[in-house]
C-alpha cells in the first residue's frame, strides 16, 4: 500500500492580530476527503486543514507485512518572510523538535495524541512575528505544504500628561489612553513590545494594576527589581491613587495622519482650526505612533489633539534618531507656535 | 459543518486507534526535544553549473552526517525548482528507500547520480531552455533537515526583440509567445545582466522572465536615461502583466539542427522565401536560431535575408565594410513589405 497525501489549501489567506495576543493554526489530516475550514474569532485563527490518504494503486497489504506507522509522518512549520525562511518547529515519531527561538511561545495542540492534527499555539505575538506560515507534512516520498498570511498590528507606547511626569492615578491613566486613540496595555504586550525591541525608563501603569517598564540596556536609576539584567521590570500591583505615567496600546486606526506644511506659526488653537478648514482634526498621539509604526516620516514638530508637539522619525538621520518619535516639545524650535498635525476619517 | 463534524470524528477515531496502539503517549502528550546543534548539513561543491539545450547536467548536493551515528536507513532526497515568486517552488524529483518520483516536464529526464549513500546530487538530460533557473535540493533525515540551492545555467545569447506590430507592443504574455515564436524563451535579469558585462547596449525597454522591465547601457547618452548616469541596467521595476508593452529580451541557446543561407539564382518575396525553404526540405529560419548560429557558431554571412517573422536580417561575425563596419552583429533591415522581391533567405533544418 502506497500513501498519498494530498490537496490542503487556506480558505482565506490573510489575518490579523494584535500584538501581544496568540494565534493558534489548526491543521487536521485524516482519512476523509480533503477539505479546509479558517475560523476567527477575537485572537484566535483556526485553520483545520485535511490531507487524504489514499491508496494510489490497488495493492492489497499482505497479511503480516508491515503497516506504515501512523505517526511515522513529518511536520514542518516555518515563518517565510522575502529576507528569510526560519524554522519553527518540526514533528516525527511522537517527537517534536523546537527551535531555541520559539521555544518558550510555540505549542503543538494535540499531537502527538491525535497524531494526525498538526495545530500549532503560538503565544505572545509581535511585530516580527507578521508574515507567512507554512506547514508542511510529509509521509514517505509523498509531501504537501498550505500557508497562511498573518499580520500582527498595533503598537504599546509609553504615555504621560503634558504637565510633567508621574501624575496618572490608574483611572485617569486609563482615560488618557483612550483619548489617545488607545487603551491601556496588557502585561503581555508590553512584554511582545520589549521582545520586538521597545525599551524605556518611565514606570507606567498596565491593564492589571500593576506598574511596570521595559528595560534592554540597564543603566543605573532604571535597574529596578532586576538589577543589571535586561528584561520588563515590575513594582507590582500599586494602589490604584499613586500617580505614574502610562503604556498604552493602539491597534488600529480608520484614518490617516498628515503633516500641514505651512510657512505660518500656528497656536494649539490656530492649529485646530486648521485641520478644521482640511476637513479633518487634529491627530492624537495613540495616531501619530500608528502612523509612525505605517512608516510616517516628518522632520518637523507638530500640533497633536493633547496639546502635546511631535514628530515622527523613520529616516530622516537629521532631525532626532531615526526609528523613534520625537516628543520634547519644549526642545524645538518652532515652540508652542507649530504647524498641526491632522487626521482624517477615510 | 457536517464536513467538519466528520473530520473531527475521524481525528477522534484515529486516535482511538492509536491509543491502542501506543498506550503510552496519552500520558507522554508531547515531548519537546532540543538538540546540540544540526548533525546533518547539505552542501554542493559548486553553485553554478553551466550547459546547454540539448546537453546534460549534475547539480551536485553532498550530504554531510555526524560520523559517529548509525547510517541512516531512510532519507529523503527532494529537489524543487525555484520561481521568482518566493513562496512558490516546481516539484522535480523526490527518492525515498527504494522510491522515486519525477515530476511534470522532468519525468523521464532526472535521476540521481548516486556515487555513493551521501550524494544527492541530479543529473538532468536533454536540458531545454526552460531548465533554466536556480534548483534546492533537500535532504531530511528524521528530525532533522538541510537544503541547498544550485543555479543551472546555459550556454547562449540574448537578444532584443520586437515583433512586425512595432516597437512596444507586448505585454508580457505576447512577450512570452513572441520569445517561443522565434526558438527562445523570455531571458532571465541575470542572462541580461551577464549581456552587459559583455558589452550590450540597447535603448528599448524590454521585458525580463521576472516580470520587470529593465534594458542595458554601456554608453550613457540622454534618451537612454541621461548623459550624466553611469553605465548600468535601466530598471522600470515590476509592470502590469496585462496592461504595459514594451519589447522583450529573449534568450536561446544551441539547437540540434542547420542553420544556412540558400542559395537562390534570384532575389526572392516572403512567401517565395518560405517556399523556397521547404522545397529544400527545411523551413524558413526563426530569430533566435540565426542568433544562435551567429554568437554560438560563428556564422557569418554578408546577405539580408527573410526570416519567419517576416523581418529581414543577415548575421557578421567578421565586421567589415558594407557588412557591418564597426562590430560583430546581426544587422537588422527592418520588416519590409512582404511583397518586395529584394532580399535573400536563410533556413533551418532540424535533427529529429
Amino acid at each position: 500500500m502506497k500513501v498519498n497525501t494530498c490537496c490542503i489549501s487556506t480558505f482565506s489567506s490573510s489575518s490579523v492580530y494584535n500584538n501581544g495576543a496568540f494565534l493558534v493554526f489548526l491543521v487536521y489530516f485524516g482519512q476523509s476527503a480533503p477539505h479546509v475550514r479558517m475560523y476567527q474569532n477575537n485572537n484566535r485563527i483556526k485553520a483545520k486543514i485535511n490531507l487524504t490518504f489514499s491508496q494510489r494503486d490497488n495493492t492489497v497489504n499482505e497479511p503480516g507485512s508491515p503497516t506504515i506507522s501512523p505517526v511515522s509522518h513529518r511536520i514542518k512549520w516555518t515563518h517565510v518572510t522575502k529576507e528569510k525562511v526560519t524554522p519553527i518547529l518540526v514533528a516525527s515519531e511522537g517527537k517534536v523538535y523546537v527551535e531555541v527561538e520559539y521555544l518558550d511561545r510555540v505549542m503543538m495542540v494535540n499531537y502527538p495524541v491525535v497524531p494526525t492534527d498538526a495545530s500549532v499555539e503560538i503565544t505572545e505575538l509581535r511585530s516580527k512575528d507578521s508574515g507567512i506560515y507554512r506547514c508542511e507534512v510529509m509521509h514517505g516520498i509523498e509531501d504537501d505544504h498550505d500557508s497562511v498570511d498573518i499580520q500582527v498590528q498595533g503598537i504599546v507606547f509609553h504615555y504621560r500628561a503634558i504637565s510633567t511626569r508621574y501624575t496618572l492615578t490608574f483611572e485617569k491613566a486609563k482615560a488618557a489612553c483612550i483619548q489617545n486613540s488607545a487603551a491601556i496595555a496588557t502585561p503581555a504586550q508590553l512584554q511582545a513590545a520589549y521582545d520586538d525591541g521597545y525599551h524605556q525608563c518611565d514606570a507606567g501603569w498596565l491593564s492589571d494594576e500593576t506598574v511596570r517598564y521595559p528595560i534592554h540596556v540597564p543603566r543605573e536609576r532604571c535597574y529596578g527589581d532586576k538589577e543589571t539584567f535586561p528584561g520588563v521590570r515590575t513594582y507590582g500591583v500599586r494602589d490604584v491613587n499613586e500617580t505614574y505615567d502610562v503604556y498604552c496600546f493602539a491597534e488600529k486606526m480608520s484614518g490617516r495622519v498628515f503633516y500641514s506644511t505651512s510657512v505660518e506659526k500656528f497656536t494649539f488653537y490656530e492649529a485646530r482650526d486648521q485641520c478644521a478648514k482640511l476637513g479633518a482634526r487634529l491627530a492624537t498621539t495613540g495616531e501619530l505612533y500608528l502612523a509612525w509604526k505605517a512608516g510616517m516620516d516628518v522632520c518637523n514638530a507638530g500640533w497633536l489633539s493633547d496639546r502635546s508637539v511631535r514628530y515622527p522619525v523613520n529616516i530622516s538621520q537629521h532631525c532626532s534618531p531615526p526609528h523613534s518619535i520625537f516628543t520634547n516639545h519644549l526642545l524645538h524650535s518652532c515652540g508652542s507656535f507649530c504647524p498641526p498635525l491632522c487626521g482624517v476619517i477615510e | 459543518m457536517i464536513a467538519v463534524l466528520i473530520c473531527v470524528l475521524i481525528s477522534l477515531s484515529v486516535a482511538d486507534k492509536l491509543d491502542d496502539l501506543y498506550p503510552e503517549l496519552e500520558q507522554s502528550r508531547t515531548i519537546y526535544v532540543v538538540e546540540n546543534g544540526p548533525q546533518l548539513s547539505v552542501v554542493a561543491e559548486q553553485s553554478k553549473v553551466v550547459s546547454r539545450r540539448g546537453g546534460n547536467a549534475t547539480l551536485p548536493c553532498k550530504i554531510q552526517r555526524d560520523q559517529s551515528l548509525a547510517p541512516n536507513r531512510k532519507m529523503r532526497i527532494k529537489w524543487t525548482k525555484l520561481t521568482s515568486d518566493y513562496l512558490k517552488e516546481v516539484d522535480v524529483f523526490v527518492a525515498m528507500d527504494h522510491h522515486k518520483r519525477s515530476y511534470g516536464s522532468f519525468h523521464g529526464r532526472v535521476h540521481l547520480q548516486g556515487f555513493s549513500p551521501m550524494d544527492a546530487s541530479l543529473v538532468i538530460t536533454e536540458i531545454t531552455l526552460e531548465d533554466y533557473g536556480r534548483y534546492k535540493c533537500e535532504v531530511i533525515d528524521g528530525l532533522e533537515d538541510g537544503t541547498v540551492v544550485v543555479s543551472l545555467d546555459l550556454e547562449g545569447v540574448i537578444f532584443p526583440y520586437f515583433p512586425r506590430l512595432g516597437r512596444y507592443n507586448l505585454n508580457f504574455y505576447d512577450a512570452e509567445r513572441a520569445c517561443r515564436d522565434q526558438d527562445a524563451i523570455v531571458a532571465s535579469f541575470d542572462q541580461l545582466y551577464d549581456a552587459w558585462r559583455g558589452g550590450m547596449d540597447w535603448c528599448n525597454a524590454g521585458w525580463l522572465s521576472d516580470g520587470s522591465v529593465q534594458y542595458p547601457i554601456t554608453t550613457p547618452r540622454e534618451p537612454c536615461g541621461g548623459k550624466n548616469t553611469v553605465p548600468g541596467i535601466r530598471n522600470y521595476g515590476l509592470r502590469d502583466k496585462d496592461k504595459n508593452h514594451y519589447d522583450v529580451f529573449c534568450f536561446t541557446s544551441h539547437y540540434k539542427g542547420r542553420f544556412y543561407y540558400l542559395i537562390q539564382p534570384s532575389k526572392l518575396t516572403y512567401d517565395e522565401a518560405v517556399k523556397a525553404c521547404q522545397k529544400d526540405g527545411a523551413q524558413i529560419a526563426k530569430v533566435g536560431q540565426m542568433y544562435a548560429a551567429w554568437k554560438l557558431l560563428g556564422f557569418d554571412r554578408c546577405d539580408a535575408g527573410w526570416l519567419a517573422d517576416g523581418s529581414v536580417r543577415y548575421p557578421i561575425s567578421n565586421p567589415r565594410r558594407r557588412c557591418s563596419p564597426t562590430e560583430a552583429a546581426v544587422r537588422f533591415s527592418g520588416f519590409p513589405d512582404k511583397k518586395h522581391k529584394l532580399y535573400g533567405v536563410y533556413c533551418f533544418k532540424g535533427h529529429d
